[in-house]
């Protein structure tokens, strides 16, 4: 009884955690956000995704073939909220608290309370945890079902167990890659009996048909994200030869500066980067700033103690819980090594089970040490209280664009002069403006069905909309616009030139501006 | 039989180390110069170059260099003369020292219980500390500070004797291996500015790891304490009296400003910058904590290690780690396998000095920094080598020819990785960064001095570091005439002072529009300060590269 008296309290500062001012922290909203909730919204109305298509298990949006299992846990939600931010990203708040007593139980098969608290408390309050929970991201839904289908799977429950490691493909594309290693990990390190689990296994096939039918038209994103779509600058390869002495590509170059042998440095350089200080206690993810909090890590600054313990304690053991970990841990920064970018927060999120007990390892060893609780807590608290400053109060002076933050203010204004205008010209400067015009003003799913004007793009990235109704979105060229009448124009800086605006007859409307006050946006219009 | 392969390593460690050590690294950057000039200076003279009579410390750039290096030179400089060979031989020599030091230490700590520390290969067997000399023997992080003169190398062989010694000490408790142990450490202390950190650190982690121990043997306690207090009473004055210490305030975290900015602009970016809470979460003692905590972790860093490298020319050879790029396995392993071992009965020491060897180095900015931290690489280097030889005993489970195909994979990978190491080092490390170790001095100076007669001034670029150390270097210009008749400059931000004139020469940095009108001088320029046209160009120096690295001028 008495473990859940302290559960209790940690699952619900934890779900505090990830849902105190949720709509507006982070700032700002990103497409793929906007996307997940108009999807939603548009199934909630029609059925029908935004490109008219029936109930898909794996929606087109940008071009990007988005998994769906997200959308459809958002759709009851809007329909009781509406359509707005913060019930597009409370599923993944949901999923956040609810990973809390998953970890519980999954430490519990193994070892002490002690131990399982302590995990439950580290996932409650860790930064990469809330990052990820508090936003619409689909890799949170993954990462709740690839641990839940391992708690299952070590209890033995093997048809569920199963459903949700099938689910998860329905939910992220990192786990085409992880869920497969993770289970050959997990058949390896138990070794159960493989005739029980040929049922399972037909279990996961069946949920994964939809997904391997489909695989041949949706394999051009991956070429994008690959790592293997990239090579070296011809200037990089002709310095080495010239430092060789050679016209030619001799033995030397084959033998020492192949493509094959920087490609594979930059695999083990990115797969290590997940491991560095860097990574884990001090910037998170430094090569994109939507996927952590500025100036601080996915760990707080003091697990660095703990994680140490912890792993000391974990190569100790040869239980195979403890292997499990270890595995888990090696595995889960490969998918983002395999891809372009030098480290991904998101992509690598399995890691942060595996980090997360290893952490609740060490500080159930520090909590059996009286002295060393009134000297660990205050730091741990210290620094929780750091990470919720930087993320409430600083997180917008910084990385307000990359969130997109101009968008609500300028639709807000787009909506208000709406019928004032026969045109509004809407800056695609920042990406994807039709997304957030459909989620901002709520634009009926029927009636952008009809007139959907989605246009692929040739290099197999992202596609975009140019028209929707009286919005164009095109980059603003003001010395041509500028001859047009009844258009409001929503558009940079730079594009509406301050000292050009002085035309008779001109409307000016308040600059949107950034928490730091750099001018986001500007709106004018031509009668 | 077994001595064979021992000496058969030291070989393979000398020639490493040796081999055309005067031309690479290719040049000799301004520290190499100046502990060299100096060691002539007090071989002449008793006197430093800046006069100071048997320094500590040498004053050289304002930066204090211990002074270890250079009297360790003085012999050398004595036989071979003022050149590349004779100031590089002791690192080198030092280098070939730890690899058999680190094979002694290996054995000592490996204790010999249940024969679990050899594998056997048919009659043969591989002992685990073989394995520990041939990786250092070959490891590039090694390699690179035991070719040129860099005392950090002879510094971290003290240290590696100073632990042999207390290990040594741990078996047969006399009191001269006590004495020895502290003799190396303090003796490493004089040799290189980390270590003046590093090597109390380590000292002190012994005594508290073995203080049980060390309890039973007052008697040798307080003499080793006397003893401690003679060696390092010198030292003590020295930094008590000079400026020595000032090169920790040049360098050191509190230097870096970048995060006290942050602190300023995390507190304006509070409604009110002055609150409690602002004022808790945002100020120097907090910033500085989180910023000492990751140039500590900075150096475990795997792409630091494995990868790439330092971030410095002067410490990294292109698109190469410090370790070969397969050892992050090794070093993985090797973590668990010592950790679990039974037969690490001193595997603490080792521990101990995997933590404490960045520690220095994480006080400094321009972290990780694999110089200042290269004592890491032997705790590194024997955990890595457990890791090989954990893996060859599982290997060794497996049946005959899984065993040997994969010692063959094993075998070629490494063999594969060590030539690509010497071939990036040999040909493409001096071309790429050719500055680095300010190439071409050596042909300027003797060309200076041929025709030095027919100018009255010589105007010398300071683009590339301390051009003055490198002049009285490579003219052996005599140090009784350079001690008293010149002066240092006034210290820049980091703490480092340079001689802008002596003799006919002045060091400034030289544009064109500055020294058309100054005749009867010889011009030596960087290549962007002169146009290539209306100027009397007598000749050009180039870098490795082609790229031409002095221009020179007569007007």
């Amino acid at each position: 009884m008495k473990p859940l008296i302290i559960l209790l309290p940690i699952i619900i500062f934890g779900l505090f955690l990830r849902i105190h001012r949720l709509d507006s922290r982070p700032l700002g909203f990103t497409w793929d956000e906007a996307a997940l909730g108009y999807n939603a919204y548009s199934i909630l109305k029609t059925g029908r995704d935004e490109h008219s298509q029936v109930m898909p298990i794996v929606f087109k949006s940008f071009g990007d073939y988005k998994p769906g299992l997200y959308i459809y846990f958002t759709t009851p939600i809007i329909k009781v909220l509406g359509l707005t931010e913060f019930a597009t990203r409370l599923p993944s708040a949901i999923f956040g608290t609810l990973l809390i007593p998953v970890i519980y139980l999954l430490v519990k098969i193994q070892k002490g309370k002690a131990f399982s608290l302590s995990s439950a408390l580290m996932i409650a309050i860790n930064p990469w945890a809330i990052h990820f929970s508090r936003g619409a991201w689909e890799a949170n839904l993954s990462l709740l079902l690839t641990s839940l289908a391992v708690l299952l799977f070590l209890k033995k429950k093997n048809y569920s167990s199963s459903l949700f490691f099938g689910l998860t493909f329905w939910a992220y594309q990192g786990a085409k890659l992880f869920t497969p290693l993770l289970i050959i990990s997990l058949l390896f390190i138990y070794r159960p009996i493989l005739k029980n689990l040929i049922k399972p296994f037909l279990v996961i096939l069946f949920i994964l048909l939809p997904i391997l039918l489909k695989i041949g038209t949706e394999s051009g994103r991956l070429k994008v994200f690959s790592v293997f779509g990239y090579t070296r600058p011809d200037a990089v390869v002709s310095e080495i030869m010239r430092q060789d002495n050679s016209p030619t590509k001799n033995l030397s170059y084959y033998l020492f500066h192949s493509e094959l042998l920087d490609q594979g440095r930059g695999i083990a350089q990115r797969y290590l980067n997940h491991f560095s200080s860097q990574f884990l206690f001090i910037n998170g993810d430094w090569s994109n700033p939507r996927h952590s909090t500025p100036y601080y890590g996915y760990l707080h600054l003091p697990e660095v103690i703990t994680l140490f313990i912890g792993i000391i304690l974990l190569l100790k053991s040869q239980s195979p819980l403890s292997r499990l970990i270890l595995a888990w841990l090696l595995l889960a920064p490969l998918p983002s090594a395999l891809s372009r970018d030098i480290v991904s927060g998101v992509r690598s999120l399995p890691m942060i089970i595996p980090l997360i007990i290893i952490s609740g390892l060490g500080l159930s060893k520090i909590l059996s040490k009286k002295l060393l609780i009134f000297l660990y807590f205050p730091v741990l608290l210290f620094f929780l209280l750091y990470l919720l400053d930087l993320y409430f109060v600083h997180y917008p002076h910084y990385f307000a664009s990359d969130w997109l933050s101009p968008y609500k203010p300028a639709l807000k204004l787009a909506a208000d002069n709406y019928s004032r205008y026969q045109k509004i010209i809407f800056t695609s400067q920042y990406g994807q403006p039709y997304i957030f015009t459909l989620f901002y003003l709520r634009i009926d799913p029927k009636i952008y069905q009809s007139q959907n004007k989605f246009q692929a793009n040739p290099q197999r990235d992202v596609g975009s909309v140019s028209r929707l109704d009286r919005f164009e979105f095109r980059p603003i060229y003001w010395p041509s616009d500028r001859g047009l009448t009844s258009t409001l124009f929503i558009g940079g800086q730079y594009e509406l030139p301050e000292k050009d605006l002085n035309i008779p007859g001109i409307e000016r409307f308040a600059d949107i501006n950034f928490p730091n006050g750099q001018i986001a946006l500007r709106a004018v219009g031509l009668r | 039989m077994k001595k064979y392969l021992l000496v058969l390593l030291l070989i393979l460690a000398a020639i490493l180390r040796l081999h055309k050590i005067s031309f690479f690294p290719s040049g000799l950057n301004a520290d190499e110069a100046a502990l060299g000039y100096n060691a002539y200076s007090l071989l002449l003279t008793g006197k430093d170059e800046h006069g100071h009579i048997l320094p500590v410390n040498l004053e050289s750039f304002g930066d204090f260099k211990p002074a270890g290096y250079s009297y360790l030179l003085i012999p050398f400089v004595k036989v071979f003369g003022l050149t590349e060979f004779a100031i590089r031989l002791p690192s080198a020599l030092f280098g070939v020292t730890a690899v058999f030091l680190v094979y002694m230490l290996t054995k000592e700590i490996f204790a010999n219980l249940n024969f679990e520390n050899y594998l056997r290969f048919g009659i043969q067997n591989l002992r685990i500390e073989e394995i520990v000399a041939f990786m250092l023997a070959i490891s590039p992080w090694h390699l690179h500070f035991s070719r040129g003169a860099w005392e950090v190398n002879v510094s971290t062989t003290l240290l590696l004797l100073g632990i042999l010694f207390f290990v040594k000490w741990l078996k047969n408790r006399e009191l001269i291996s006590l004495s020895l142990s502290s003799l190396n450490f303090v003796l490493s202390m004089y040799f290189y500015q980390s270590t003046r950190v590093i090597a109390p650190l380590l000292g002190l982690g012994l005594a508290i790891l073995y203080f049980k121990t060390l309890l039973k043997y007052p008697k040798q306690i307080v003499t080793n304490f006397l003893l401690l207090l003679l060696l390092l009473a010198p030292l003590i004055l020295s930094l008590a009296s000079s400026d020595a210490s000032s090169r920790l305030s040049g360098v050191g975290l509190l230097a870096d400003e970048g995060p006290l900015r942050r602190v300023e602009q995390l507190r304006g970016q509070h409604s009110d910058w002055n609150s409690l809470l602002s004022r808790l979460l945002h100020n120097r003692p907090v910033i500085y904590v989180i910023q000492f905590v990751k140039n500590y972790t900075d150096h475990f860093d795997g792409n630091f290690l494995f990868v790439n490298g330092d971030m410095i020319e002067r410490n990294r050879i292109p698109e190469t780690g410090l370790f070969y790029l397969t050892d992050f396995i090794f070093f993985a392993l090797g973590i668990y396998y010592v950790l679990n071992s039974k037969s690490y009965k001193l595997q603490a020491t080792i521990w101990l000095w995997l933590l404490i060897a960045p520690i220095a180095s994480a006080m400094t900015f321009q972290t990780p920094n694999a110089l200042r931290a290269q004592n890491l690489v032997i705790p590194m280097t024997i955990i890595t080598s457990s890791g090989l030889y954990f893996f060859l005993q599982l290997a060794r489970g497996s049946n005959k020819i899984v065993f040997s195909s994969l010692l063959i994979i094993l075998i070629t990978i490494y063999i594969w990785q060590f030539k690509r190491y010497l071939h990036q080092y040999y040909v493409h490390y001096p071309q790429t960064y050719p500055a680095a170790w300010e190439n071409g001095f050596k042909e300027l100076v003797s060309y200076v001095q041929s025709v030095q007669n027919r100018y009255s001034q010589i105007w010398v670029t300071d683009k590339y570091d301390q051009p003055y150390i490198l002049f009285l270097f490579y003219s052996q210009y005599p140090p009784q005439k350079f001690q008293d008749r010149h002066q240092l400059t006034f210290r820049d931000k980091f703490n480092f002072s340079t001689v802008r004139d002596f003799d006919k020469f002045h060091f400034e940095s030289a544009p064109w529009e500055k020294v058309r009108d100054i005749h009867s001088t010889l011009i030596v320029a960087a290549p962007e300060d002169i146009p290539s046209v209306g100027v009397n160009i007598v000749k050009t120096f180039y870098f490795p590269n082609d790229q031409p690295a002095f221009k020179i001028v007569s007007n």
